[in-house]
């Protein structure tokens, strides 16, 4: 299990499993990414280059303060 | 599978999800590829799902409701009965859903959804002509939006 910023370890999967959450429901919330996540992870896991990792929320709603912010 | 309580719930105006997407998809010299493996996942696992949330309807009606967003037009409604019957393949699809995205957007009813979506398609096809693909590389699938 990493401990390493998700953002930087995994961005591309963080990003994704946001904006899933974001088209697939009226708001984004910081479980519906935790979900999005794990449905990714599922999809990729079988790959040969798959590492497993933990998002954790306070993770995601740091990302998403970040996003939330721009205007 | 990760169960969370109580976590919180954000909105994102649209400059949010295109630093989002951008950063998916065009000014890293790695991501465009993951970026775009990322939606061809998308529009293979949510496609469905998405045409039926943007048609405001539930699934069952799906065909009927989209029929009615789109009006009269013969080729839309070629390419959803194409979609329907698991015929089209996935540039046919993609190629439908940025046309339901742009019309929706251009007749000012466009839901957030759809104005995304029509973002992530311009994206990937700004980086399709800066990043011209060859071979088996998964942007050469996006090649048929126009």
């Amino acid at each position: 299990m990493s401990r390493r910023n998700i953002e930087d370890s995994h961005p591309v999967t963080l990003k994704c499993a946001m904006l899933i959450t974001g088209f697939s429901s009226d708001s984004f919330q910081t479980r519906e990414v935790l979900f999005q996540n794990d449905l990714i992870k599922n999809r990729f896991h079988s790959s040969n280059h798959f590492v497993d990792f933990q998002m954790q929320p306070l993770q995601v709603i740091r990302l998403f303060e970040k996003y939330a912010e721009l205007q | 599978m990760t169960v969370v309580k109580n976590t919180k719930s954000f909105r994102l105006l649209p400059a949010g999800l295109f630093e989002i997407l951008k950063s998916l998809v065009v000014f890293d010299h790695v991501l465009p590829t993951a970026g775009a493996i990322f939606l061809q996942w998308y529009l293979d696992s949510y496609g469905m799902f998405f045409l039926s949330r943007l048609s405001g309807k539930i699934c069952g009606e799906k065909l009927k409701s989209i029929e009615e967003l789109l009006g009269s037009d013969y080729i839309f409604r070629t390419q959803i009965s194409l979609i329907e019957h698991g015929v089209a393949d996935l540039n046919a699809q993609i190629w439908l859903w940025s046309s339901i995205a742009r019309r929706n957007a251009g007749k000012g009813k466009g839901t957030r959804y759809s104005k995304v979506l029509l973002l992530a398609f311009s994206i990937v096809r700004a980086s399709n002509k800066e990043r011209p693909c060859k071979g088996a590389s998964p942007l050469s699938r996006f090649t048929l939006i126009s």
